[in-house]
């Protein structure tokens, strides 16, 4: 299913590991989780590809985010071993390790031997004919693939499911730090909708609003936006999407925007959606708007939404992946009555006693 | 003190219009390489990881998963989306008559190389899922075609050098705000925030962004939360992209926090030497090597040639998305009018730790044009 995917030149906002927000026994639990899971499974190792594309797998296992396109990497753990190796200089890796929480070796990228690299630590564990379950297998390029392949003569176990299953539930600690990013993610459109004026050209808004979201912290940051002549979202569509990037056009006064803001913090990605307006809105406006967040909140109690929306929600988590089965996803709203458009989307929480928004406070009032 | 200001248009130095007269300049540099080749039919692959070989064929910008230009060598090429959700908008911004939604692009990426004489670029920047499709639809292997287009992109058309010129004016303009905004205390982060929204205000699309702090920087990396302290060096490889990857240009400087050391500054004057020892040569026919040469040679007269290896240093410059050059010691490639590249002599020496200096070039029919207009000095923040 396609989506919006979007990778930077470079993931360069703030790069940590707090170990406050994610310790090491948090690290450390998760780790044996994995391996409870591989035992499960009967596999006697786990093989855990990661690019900057897809790069969830690979940080929940290893906490290296790759930060270049150029700088894919794998994580090898076994019942006693948790190892990995990047596409990084040593000079990159001297910068990344206290990071990351994997013992790593660097893999030059001019000398392209990753595959080779990989291959020693599977020989030195004798893993070449065991059950190793791989994750991200289909993920890697075409020739990494074919050097990666002859590693295992009897192949390799299919692992993504694994992975995700894990990936997909939350601890306590992981939650938190999701809240974190949802607070943060919640002042930044305040922020943003503040700074909506009529005058301002997309460009400048887009520019504020990455800015907004940086200076609180966030890794990584995507703005996009819609206005009156974009394409409204199908109902039910989960692959539609209705924001665009900026152009250097003005906002007119009264004008209705739709923005759509993404970060993510400390690795775990927040989602927002909302209408802000170049100016007072009109009492139609705002009246459509109401409906929009009244079909929010009934689909986030589990009723069906009436009127004219639009409603989509995706997984959300390491990677910005589609489908339901993440415990939290970004719902996401869209209403149009007599031309009127309005939008609200956050980042929820899936529980078994029901869904909850992942801020303390919702930021409501057009 | 004065106060520096983002300029309301910074990076819109010049009216720089990508229209279809423009893509039919590079389409017709394509051409011509496929002749070279033996290409009839190019597929132009962009997947997330690399957008720009589909944003050079057709001024879209990939929002997606995959998007590919389909370019014969006589005819009308045809962009095709994968996200039916982002036509209206390609057609939009594409400038090509023929734009289109294609569901499956693996499978009609396939189609097209079942054409004689056809080839595709950027096949290793798909994953093997989509490559193995793409081989079963095209019965067989996929002829690579990366290196043609290189070579069609590797001289700048004239709008693409002015786009060029845009970001670099936004690389010092950006660069001068942030030093304005630069306090004792402030997290890195915070700094190089103040420093993008002068960038993106500006046009900036995106930003290669690197920035460390440090008494003894090892290398430049990614910022984190650390605070800026008197005393400290920071070092910038700061890179706005206009509109795409392939109009990125860098700009390599070294602020600190206080009043720098006659250390740090003697250091400078070595880089600064090197720099201008490299730029010196730069024309049409010199050699990639002779210019990392050039540099690495007056470093090393100083004394510290063991430091201008690995792993303390890779390449003396490079150029940006496709038809990039890697100013690196073995590149025995010759310098032609209208590249576009970063020559920085960035450099770790013993006692002071990375310094970082380097300026964006575009090379002209008798030398270079200097695109960085800031002074060759340390910033010192007193």
């Amino acid at each position: 299913m396609s989506s919006l995917v979007r990778v930077p030149i470079l993931r360069h906002g703030m790069t940590k590991w707090d170990r406050e927000l994610l310790p090491q026994s948090e690290v450390d639990a998760r780790i044996a989780r994995l391996r409870a899971a591989m035992q499960a499974e009967k596999l006697d190792a786990l093989l855990v590809y990661g690019d900057m594309w897809h790069s969830g797998g690979l940080a929940y296992v290893t906490n290296f985010h790759p930060f270049d396109a150029r700088m894919p990497g794998f994580a090898v753990l076994t019942p006693t071993l948790l190892e990995a190796v990047l596409k990084v200089s040593s000079r990159d890796l001297t910068f990344i390790s206290p990071f990351i929480w994997a013992p790593a070796q660097p893999s030059d990228f001019l000398a392209n031997d990753l595959a080779g690299q990989v291959e020693d630590i599977i020989m030195r564990e004798g893993l070449q004919t065991k059950r190793v379950g791989f994750a991200g297998a289909a993920l890697m390029p075409p020739a990494l693939a074919a050097a990666i392949k002859p590693i295992f003569p009897n192949g390799t176990i299919p692992a993504d499911a694994l992975l995700n299953a894990l990936r997909a539930q939350k601890t306590s600690a992981e939650r938190a730090i999701l809240r974190l990013a949802a607070t943060k993610g919640e002042a930044a459109i305040a922020e943003i909708a503040a700074h909506v004026a009529p005058g301002v050209n997309e460009t400048e808004l887009a520019a504020f609003a990455d800015y907004a979201a940086r200076k609180a912290g966030a890794q990584d940051v995507e703005f996009l936006m819609h206005t009156q002549g974009d394409r409204m979202p199908a109902t039910g569509n989960t692959s539609s999407f209705p924001f665009r990037p900026h152009t250097e056009r003005a906002l007119e006064r009264g004008e209705h925007v739709g923005v759509y803001l993404t970060l993510q913090f400390h690795g775990y990605w927040t989602e927002l959606s909302q209408s802000v307006y170049a100016g007072t809105p009109s009492a139609q406006q705002r009246a459509v708007y109401d409906s929009c967040i009244a079909a929010f909140d009934q689909q986030l109690e589990g009723t069906k939404p009436a009127g004219a929306v639009a409603v989509w929600t995706h997984g959300i988590g390491l990677d910005r992946e589609e489908g339901d089965a993440s415990v939290t996803a970004a719902l996401h709203v869209a209403a149009e009555r007599n031309g009127e458009r309005a939008f609200y989307g956050r980042t929820i929480a899936r529980e078994p006693a029901g869904n909850t928004i992942l801020t303390a406070s919702l930021a409501k009032s057009a | 003190m004065t106060t520096t200001t983002i300029p309301a248009n910074a990076g819109r130095t010049t009216a720089v219009t990508v229209d279809r007269a423009e893509l039919d300049r590079r389409h017709a540099a394509i051409r011509k390489t496929m002749v070279e080749d033996g290409i009839d039919l190019l597929v132009l692959y962009s997947s997330p990881l690399r957008n720009y070989d589909v944003h050079f064929a057709a001024h879209y910008d990939l929002i997606g998963c995959g998007a590919l230009v389909a370019l014969p060598l006589d005819g009308e090429p045809t962009l095709y989306v994968g996200e039916e959700w982002d036509l209206e908008r390609a057609r939009r911004v594409s400038p090509l008559r023929d734009v289109r939604y294609e569901p499956n692009l693996a499978a009609l990426c396939g189609k097209l190389l079942r054409t004689k004489n056809s080839a595709m670029t950027a096949f290793e920047w798909s994953d093997s899922t989509f490559a193995e499709e793409v081989r079963s639809a095209a019965g067989g292997s996929v002829r690579d075609a990366s290196p043609t287009l290189d070579r069609a992109a590797r001289t700048k058309t004239p709008v693409e050098q002015a786009l060029i010129r845009e970001a670099a004016a936004l690389a010092d303009s950006s660069f001068l705000y942030s030093f304005d905004k630069l306090a004792e205390g402030m997290p890195e982060y915070q700094l190089q925030a103040e420093m993008e929204y002068a960038m993106r205000k500006g046009g900036a699309v995106d930003n290669f962004g690197f920035f460390t702090s440090g008494k003894h920087n090892r290398a430049i990396g990614l910022v984190t939360d650390k605070p800026i302290e008197n005393g400290d060096l920071l070092i910038f490889e700061i890179t706005p992209a206009r509109l795409n990857r392939n109009y990125s240009a860098q700009l390599c400087r070294t602020m600190s926090m206080g009043a720098a050391s006659s250390a740090v500054k003697e250091k400078f004057k070595i880089i600064t030497e090197a720099l201008e020892a490299g730029l010196e040569i730069v024309k049409p026919g010199t050699l990639v090597c002779d210019l990392v040469s050039a540099q690495d040679s007056v470093i090393s007269r100083y004394g510290f040639g063991d430091y201008c290896k690995p792993p303390y240093m890779r390449a003396r410059g490079h150029g940006f998305g496709i038809g990039r050059t890697d100013l690196a010691p073995k590149n025995k490639r010759q310098l032609e009018a209208g590249m576009a590249m970063i020559v920085h002599p960035n450099q770790y020496f013993p006692d002071v730790g990375y310094l970082a200096l380097g300026e964006m070039i575009i090379v002209t029919d008798t030398g270079y044009e200097r695109l960085c207009g800031l002074d060759r000095k340390v910033y010192e923040k007193v």
